[in-house]
């Protein structure tokens, strides 16, 4: 069609396209030729290799050679100690006294569930999932002057801790977030943004399975059964009279846990957010569907 | 229900002020070159405005089938499965553990044992040491007594007279090993012959006779007619 001719679609795709410059300019295919070893009349006599020294007498040094004194990459034995570190994942710390800081300074919300999201809503933390970063873990300092009630959700938690918790007539869930959904969770408007669905959240790997399926933990996977019989237990170990959640005004909110799949309190994975126009898209799909519920 | 109140306290950037709030609709050129998650980025600033299609923005139906095929093997087992490796490893880091103790408390058992070995044997090389000390020092005095004067044992007389002494305590100990086992011999045939006699009868006489049982050959005693 001579109106939409080849020149003037490519002038209306520059038109719109990005700006042209180094970053996104390639010569074509076939343009760049390698450089090769000189064999003919003036690539001949030293053949690109220099004149005299070990360049041309091919005698290279080899790879992290540092002329005769032991290399970095052989001066340290095997360490034991950082085996499989690779693997291991590591937590922020967030002390107790810090938590009731927080709270009483009304940095964080304890009306609502606190988990992940709600305490990188406070601006205090930095988790970095892409460096092997799982997100809280709870430590002991000021422990006995912690006296709010909350509903908590952390990667990480000791007995004494739960107890504290506990004591005050609250809930600790400890929880695993895969990396995906860690990041999801941190900066979620950040992701919304991204324009793509809320994934499911996965399940964590062989060496934590035990951790997170022990009641005594209070661990996400665990039978709810076995969790409340842990918490009497803990009770009478730590010598304090639980506190009846029935009888709590926030009891919905205490009682409030998610799914295992689940990233956000209230939201599905699968689901798409906008926050432009304040509006939730869900899949019609039944495979999608089906592929989100699993 | 929606809930986004718990988000309400998140902190947005300056950044995310920064945009047009009416975005140009892309051609069909730049929904061509442009890629998937850049699209869903535009539609995640703009939302409907930015005139892509919502449904763009879940898995096609072939990253979909990458995506669980992705999963199937990096998360192979359910929660079940995962559980009971667990306690199969630990099932089996116990029994082992379990089996190291037994072996132990045998071998505790048997420890004494083989501590009375060690020490028998170490009598044992004592003993034969000093055995073999007395008897040279017994040979040594024997010489000694027979040259009657005071000589030095490592003078060449002495120890010619020693070798000749020990020589004929050999020859004495063979005669003597000698004569023990031609008396064992002699005992040995003694019973044998005795052994011997009542079956040589016998034999002589018929084969499977036996004298206690079978009644008397009737031809040897009697005389028929």
């Amino acid at each position: 069609m001579s109106s939409s001719s080849g020149t003037e679609k490519a002038l209306s795709l520059l038109r719109r396209l990005p700006r042209v410059s180094l970053g996104n300019l390639r010569p074509n295919p076939g343009a760049h030729k390698g450089k090769t070893r000189g064999r003919g009349i003036y690539g001949g006599k030293t053949h690109g290799a220099g004149s005299k020294g070990s360049g041309q007498r091919q005698n290279f040094m080899p790879l992290g050679y540092e002329t005769g004194n032991t290399p970095f990459y052989l001066r340290f034995p095997c360490q034991n100690y950082y085996k499989g570190h690779h693997l291991k994942l590591s937590y922020a710390p967030l002390c107790m006294g810090k938590l009731q800081k927080m709270i009483d300074t009304n940095r964080l919300r304890c009306d609502v569930p606190v988990d992940v999201t709600q305490l990188m809503a406070t601006g205090l933390f930095i988790i970095r999932p892409e460096e092997k970063e799982g997100g809280f873990m709870l430590e002991n300092e000021g422990i006995d002057h912690f006296k709010a009630t909350l509903n908590l959700e952390v990667q990480w938690a000791d007995e004494a801790i739960i107890a504290a918790v506990e004591r005050n007539g609250g809930f600790i869930t400890v929880a695993y977030y895969d990396p995906i959904s860690l990041r999801a969770a941190i900066k979620p408007m950040k992701f919304f943004q991204r324009g793509v669905p809320i994934p499911r959240r996965m399940l964590p790997p062989q060496h934590l399975i035990d951790y997170y399926s022990d009641p005594k933990n209070r661990g996400y996977l665990a039978d709810p059964a076995e969790v409340a019989k842990e918490r009497f237990i803990l009770a009478q170990k730590y010598g304090y009279v639980l506190p009846n959640v029935n009888a709590s005004p926030n009891k919905e909110m205490l009682l409030e846990r998610k799914d295992p799949r689940q990233v956000f309190f209230g939201l599905e994975p699968g689901w798409v957010i906008n926050l432009k126009d304040k509006v939730i898209l869900k899949p019609k799909d039944p495979e999608l569907k089906e592929y989100y519920a699993s | 229900m929606l809930s986004l109140q718990h988000l309400t306290h998140l902190r947005m950037s300056v950044w995310d002020t920064c945009f047009a709030s009416e975005p140009q609709l892309l051609t069909d050129d730049e929904e061509q070159v442009l890629s998937l998650s850049s699209q869903r980025k535009l539609y995640g600033e703009y939302g409907a405005a930015s005139g892509i299609s919502i449904s763009k923005l879940w898995p096609s139906k072939e990253e979909l089938r990458l995506n669980k095929e992705w999963e199937s093997i990096a998360y192979p087992h359910s929660i079940h499965q995962m559980i009971e490796l667990e306690r199969k490893k630990k099932q089996e880091e116990e029994l082992r553990l379990k089996e190291r103790q037994e072996d132990l408390v045998n071998k505790m058992a048997k420890l004494e044992g083989w501590k009375k070995v060690v020490r028998d044997r170490i009598a044992k090389k004592e003993k034969e040491a000093q055995d073999a000390k007395a008897k040279k020092e017994r040979l040594i005095e024997e010489v000694r007594q027979i040259f009657g004067f005071r000589i030095d044992p490592r003078d060449d007389r002495f120890k010619d007279a020693l070798l000749q002494k020990e020589r004929e305590e050999k020859k004495a100990s063979k005669a003597a090993k000698k004569l023990a086992r031609q008396q064992r011999m002699i005992e040995r045939l003694k019973t044998q012959v005795v052994e011997e006699s009542p079956v040589e009868k016998a034999s002589a006489s018929g084969s499977g006779y036996d004298e206690k049982n079978d009644p008397p050959n009737t031809l040897s005693g009697s005389s028929v007619v």
